[in-house]
């Protein structure tokens, strides 16, 4: 059986590759007809000529829908129309184009025939004169956009409310505002035969390791695809390890959080298309932390930093520590808690693991639809899902009351995770842990906690070791994983940043010190 | 090669699957024993009896007060393990032994000889050191097991926390190896009796009186076998010279205020202190403690230094009397060193112990034991003098 | 593909554990049956084999930098007189690797698995410290970092906890039974420290291989402090009884309560110390390929993993099967490793010195 592996020596589909190279003619019907043969059974694609008052013919070509018409109609032509008498000089032409353009911040000529329908395709106005053998690119983009509004999946209730969009400019934008420093560097290269989405790399020059912008450069130039839609296409073509349920690259909605990043050596890569930016390299302890710990004072945000962490060890391993205690370890447990769950387990049927599996496996449906329902009736159906359900389940006799317990404390945790992508990892890595604790009780478990470990160990994202700053260990780097030193104690950036600056802020820097200026 | 290595890693997972192995022992298929009872029969078998209990979940435990929450089954058998695979086959679920926490021995096993017994115990996988022993006296260990409880949701606690009180001793099976195998010392092992009570109230059953279990002292072993008992005084007494008596109380007859006064005890300290000299060896049993009025039934003030220190004189040469007693009953009757003097001169003298501890069951009884208790008492409670006394001239003299 | 190296502090973490990991439930035991109640002074005794090991071996590793003590032991002796040299690290390693598992695996199963086979129990246990051992030294460094603190906080959790049922008697009288005694006692502890002797492995992949003697003295003394910690409180808690029990330590962990939730955790913390038994027989596993690797000359170290894993999981089934239990791997520890630990961590690698001293000054001279 063939699996069609002759294709796979194929080139990926792109556009006709008979357009490159072709420069544009002076004769304004040549350069017509070869644009028209390109948009073929293109309606959307809009011809338009005009002649001007000096009888001078002209082409504007768009795709309608994407630049401003409005714009397009009152600046442009009606700027054009009032030029026209410089015509018949004989740089008249040049100077009146150039008059009429002033309005509009972004022109760029095109000599070829490839360029000017990459322009059209990516929105611009294509302005085309008889006898000359170039035209003019105008960016007059006006499509409705979504505005910038706090991001869904990552609210907060102290910090900035504004959240990335769609288009890579206001993006881009939106990290210049908060940055505004000439080191702040933005290159964008396209990705995609076919979607030619711009990817923008943000990175702060001297503070970003140099080996990490090759790298990063590097595997995005190597990308091949046809089609880019989300960031999340690009995350899975550079990671590291694409089949490790952790996450090597850190998915962001907020601008906030990308800077913070930048500042500590980290590079950003942003996908026109998708208002989730990916920040690389990303540690095991990134996945813990949330923007509020570092908006509030260090003392409250400490203890809350430490409930997260102990919940997301709750979620990770609380079903698999019952059915181990309950089937294989019952010393552990204090007698009368035994008796307790004895008492209870008596009316199910089933043994513990599978009691265990089952509502597990509920609880996460459950969650799945809740995602997809509308937002009224979400919250309801956790509720008729988690307490009627259970309820009833456990007075049916089906489940025992404990397990029920375990299952949503185990979901209440998984909620505290603040990155989701990162959540995902132990919500999968539940089961493995669930099935070995079922096989060899609290053995099996800790072979199973090994073998992550082991996991975690040989895991790197872009060079960095995946449990930096805890394995291999740097004393100023544990500042920000179990505590949130303050902001006056954290002088050094973390080793991910290039050695040569990694003071950020000056020692002596605590309010009550004594230099209070006065 | 790709495929084979899937397969394999599949057939790996579909072993994870077999989750109905080995050890898994589901909570609903076992019988949870807290406390065993070793008996021995006339004819030499042993009888080996467990207290099983009843799983209820714990919201429910106000209703159903007078319904028993354990009960008791029993098997004979050749030896322990043969009585134990006997005792399975009496009930369908599995008898699990880890949560055990108390074993009781009758009187009669315990004189012939735990030599047997122990050594199972050692050698049994889900026997842990933890667990206490008591001796019965004058009764069945069975029948011990079988007595209600009230107000413990686990019937075997009621054994554990009764011998934690200065008149008992609660030693874990660790203790009393360690005390057996340590060259100078005896070990002991506390002791319950059962007693009548009287009916009291119209709720009591129209039977009469019930019985009941009482703390009764500890049992005085040598070489594993039972040679006696020391009541409860006796072992008050013993455990003055040995531990730390912090909460207990002492009560004396003082005749010149004509009453008892009753003191509690803050702070005790204890020590040994052993003179070989040739073949005669001494030993000074020193108890210090401070104590505080609790009882005065007497007229006198004890904020008086000279009545406190009357007080102190009459309680101390009490505990040196009590004390030496013991001593004497443990050298005389038993011949066993239960305090552990032994152990001291051993550390004292370890050359002079190398000649003496072969024979120290025939040194011991000749061991001069003197007592010094010296105990001072440091308050007088919340007030100086009864509140409800008329002051009259007598009372502040 | 560029190997890892190992900071200092994993590398302090790594020899350290190499050494408690399996130790620390047996080691009341040994000392105290011949020096009884001062098996504490014993265990302070035996770092003398374990200092003179690490002296001899940096030193080496100093005249031949990058070079592991199979590479060296050629260059000094010749090939013909080290192949005995080599076929000795390599039947120790062997045989010591197969050892730990099982005693493992033994633990494991008589505490909590009685009725699972022990070749499930093995093959998890292999499986994992396997892989281990392929991804490398640096992932087991990494492993080692996160565990040892956990390992602290236990150790520290059941040394509190054990406060309660100590009895200072049960030390006195302290040096009763004399200096030889003691000394004797010292034997096991100190075939144990001469574990150490995997520097001479590992020496080359540390990043700063000039610092490697500093680093070893403290894994010494780390040792010999949890060695002690251990030592005293079982001698502690269980008396004469030390020397009766086949692990102590594990004994003690049964036996100790705190009120009555915290009763019965052995089969909590017995999976915890597992998991440092993990990193021990990773290391080893680590070291056995790479001696291996070394000696027949193959330059990837990986592809030997799995035959040296399955030659170790058949030598346990086969090893000791005449005696039962664990009393074949107790009588090995008293009587054939001390001896045998000795040789590999002490005499070899000084014989190795003096030669190569002799010869280099033979070489000065015949220079000048």
């Amino acid at each position: 059986m063939r699996f069609r592996k002759h294709l796979f020596h194929g080139m990926v589909s792109g556009p006709d590759p008979d357009v490159t190279g072709i420069p544009l003619e002076p004769n304004i019907s040549k350069n017509e007809r070869m644009l028209k043969s390109v948009f073929e059974a293109c309606s959307d694609v809009v011809i338009h000529s005009a002649s001007t008052p000096g009888q001078i013919d002209m082409l504007a070509i768009y795709i309608a829908g994407l630049p401003d018409t409005k714009h397009l109609d009152e600046l442009i032509f009606n700027q054009f129309a009032s030029r026209s008498r410089d015509l018949d000089k004989p740089d008249g032409m040049e100077r009146a184009v150039q008059a009429s353009f002033i309005p509009v911040s972004m022109t760029k000529k095109v000599a070829f025939l490839s360029e000017a329908v990459d322009s059209i395709l990516r929105g611009d106005v294509v302005f085309l004169f008889d006898g000359v053998d170039y035209g003019h690119a105008v960016s007059v983009q006006g499509t409705e956009r979504r505005a910038i509004e706090e991001p869904a999946s990552e609210p907060v209730i102290r910090g900035p409310r504004e959240g990335f969009v769609e288009c890579l400019q206001i993006n881009t934008g939106l990290l210049r505002v908060r940055l505004r420093s000439a080191s702040l560097k933005i290159e964008t290269l396209s990705i995609g035969t076919l979607s030619q989405t711009e990817i923008a790399i943000a990175y702060i020059k001297d503070i970003a390791k140099d080996e990490l912008l090759h790298d990063v450069r590097h595997r995005l130039r190597r990308i091949r695809i046809d089609g880019v839609l989300e960031s999340g296409y690009i995350e899975e073509l550079i990671t590291d390890t694409p089949y490790s349920p952790f996450p090597q690259i850190q998915n962001t909605e907020r601008p906030d959080v990308v800077i913070g990043s930048l500042l500590e050596g980290k590079v950003a890569v942003i996908t026109d298309g998708s208002p989730i930016a990916l920040v690389l390299p990303m540690t095991f302890w990134t996945g813990l932390q949330a923007s509020e710990d570092y908006y509030e004072r260090s003392i409250t945000a400490t203890p809350i930093r430490w409930l997260r962490i102990l919940f997301t060890s709750v979620s990770l391993f609380l079903p698999s520590l019952y059915v181990s205690l309950v089937s294989y370890d019952h010393p552990a447990l204090p007698t009368s808690l035994l008796l307790s769950i004895a008492s209870s387990q008596r009316m199910s049927p089933f043994p513990a693991i599978i009691e265990t599996l089952l509502m597990e496996i509920t609880f996460e449906a459950l969650r799945e639809a809740g995602l997809r329902l509308p937002k009224g009736v979400g919250s309801a159906v956790t509720i008729v899902g988690g307490i009627v359900i259970g309820q009833a389940a456990v007075q049916a006799g089906f489940i025992s009351a404990p397990v029920v317990i375990v299952v949503a404390t185990t979901g209440i945790a998984s909620f505290i995770i603040p990155r989701y992508n990162f959540g995902l990892a132990f919500r999968l890595l539940r089961f493995p842990l669930l099935l070995l604790a079922g096989f060899m009780g609290f053995f099996g478990l800790m072979i199973g906690i090994i073998g992550i470990l082991i996991h975690l160990a040989s895991l790197r994202s872009f060079g960095t070791p995946y449990l930096y700053p805890l394995a291999p260990l740097s004393m100023d780097g544990l500042k920000d994983v179990f505590i949130r030193k303050a902001w006056f104690g954290m002088n050094l950036r973390p080793r991910t940043a290039a050695e040569q600056n990694g003071l950020r802020i000056p020692p002596g820097q605590r309010p009550d010190s004594g230099d209070r200026g006065d | 090669m790709k495929r084979r290595n899937t397969a394999a890693a599949a057939v790996i997972a579909c072993l994870l699957m077999m989750t109905g192995c080995w050890d898994r022992k589901e909570v609903k298929d076992l019988a949870i024993v807290t406390a065993s009872g070793l008996d021995l029969n006339k004819d030499g078998t042993l009888t080996q009896s467990v207290q099983i209990v009843i799983p209820t979940p714990m919201q429910s435990s106000g209703s159903s007060s007078d319904a028993k929450s354990f009960f008791v089954i029993a098997a004979e058998g050749k030896t322990l393990a043969d009585s134990r695979q006997r005792l399975q086959e009496k009930i369908h679920l599995k008898l699990y032994y880890s949560h055990r926490r108390v074993i009781i021995i009758g009187e009669r096993m315990a004189r012939h000889g735990l030599e047997s017994v122990f050594d199972s115990f050692h050698r049994e996988m889900d026997m842990r050191m933890r667990n206490m022993v008591f001796v019965a006296k004058g009764a069945a260990a069975e029948s011990l097991l079988n007595y209600p409880v009230a107000l413990e949701a686990i019937p075997a606690d009621q054994f554990k926390n009764l011998h934690k009180q200065p008149a008992g001793r609660a030693t874990t099976i660790m203790n009393f190896d360690a005390t057996a195998a340590t060259e100078g010392i005896e070990p002991t092992m506390g002791a319950f009796e059962v007693i009548q009570k009287q009916a009291s109230g119209p709720s009591a059953s129209s039977t009469g009186a019930e019985p009941h279990i009482k703390l009764y002292g500890v049992g005085v072993f040598k070489e594993l076998k039972l040679l006696g008992f020391f009541n409860d005084e006796e072992t008050r007494a013993m455990n003055w010279a040995t531990k730390n008596m912090a909460g207990s109380f002492l009560t004396v007859y003082v005749p010149q205020g004509n009453g008892n006064v009753s003191v509690q005890i803050l702070k005790s300290k204890h020590g040994f202190h052993p003179l070989v000299k040739g073949n005669r060896i001494t030993m000074g049993v020193s108890v210090q403690s401070e104590c505080e009025l609790i009882e005065n039934g007497t007229k006198l003030d004890f904020s008086e230094p000279a009545n406190v220190k009357l007080l102190n004189a009459l309680l101390s040469s009490q505990l040196t009397q009590s004390i030496a007693a013991t001593v004497k009953k443990s050298q005389r009757l038993y011949k066993a060193d239960v305090f552990g003097f032994g152990r001291s001169v051993h550390a004292a003298y370890p050359s002079e112990w190398k000649r003496l501890s072969a024979a120290w069951a025939n040194v011991y009884p000749e061991v001069e034991v003197t007592v010094r208790a010296k105990t001072s008492v440091i308050g007088t409670g919340y007030v100086k003098l009864p509140l409800h006394r008329k002051e009259t001239k007598g009372d502040v003299e | 593909m560029k190997t890892e190296k190992l900071t200092q502090w994993q590398f302090v973490i790594m020899i350290s554990i190499s050494v408690l990991g399996t130790e620390i439930f047996n080691i009341a035991a040994f000392p105290a049956q011949f020096a009884g109640q001062d098996a504490w002074i014993s265990v302070l005794i035996a770092p003398i084999t374990s200092f003179w090991c690490i002296a001899v071996c940096t030193a080496l590793a100093r005249r031949y930098p990058d070079m592991t003590i199979i590479e060296y032991s050629r260059s000094i002796l010749g090939s013909w007189v080290s192949t005995l040299v080599e076929a000795y690290y390599l039947c120790f390693l062997f045989v010591y690797a197969t050892v730990i598992s099982k005693a493992l695996a033994d633990l494991i199963a008589m505490i909590s698995h009685q009725l699972t086979p022990h070749a499930i129990i093995l093959l998890m246990l292999l499986a994992v410290c396997g892989t281990a051992a392929w991804c490398g030294i640096g992932v087991i460094g990494r492993c080692g970092e996160i565990i040892f603190p956990i390992m602290i906080v236990i150790a520290t959790m059941i040394l509190l906890i054990s406060i309660r049922d100590w009895n200072v008697t049960y030390l006195q009288p302290v040096a009763e039974k004399g200096l030889p005694s003691i000394l004797r006692g010292a034997s096991v502890p100190s075939g144990w420290l001469g574990e150490t002797v995997l520097i001479a492995f590992l020496i080359p992949f540390l990043n700063q291989p000039g610092q490697a003697r500093k680093a070893s003295y403290y894994s010494t003394l780390i040792i010999t402090v949890f060695m002690l910690k251990t030592v005293l409180i079982c001698t502690l808690a269980e008396g004469p009884l030390v020397t009766k029990f086949p692990f102590p330590y594990a004994a003690l962990i049964r036996y100790i309560s705190l009120g009555d939730m915290l009763e019965r955790l052995d089969p909590v913390f017995f999976p915890i110390w597992v998991s440092v038994g993990f990193i021990k027989l990773a290391t080893f596993l680590f070291v056995a390929c790479l001696c291996v690797s070394r000696i027949s000359r193959v330059k990837n170290q990986r592809t030997i993993t799995l035959p040296v894993v399955l030659l170790v999981f058949a030598g346990t089934t086969g090893i000791m099967k005449d005696a039962p239990g664990m009393d074949a791997i107790l009588q090995f520890y008293v009587y054939t490793f001390p001896v045998a630990s000795f040789v590999a961590a002490n005499a070899i690698p000084t014989v190795l010195l003096v030669v190569d001293w002799t010869y280099s000054r033979r070489r000065a001279l015949h220079e000048a």
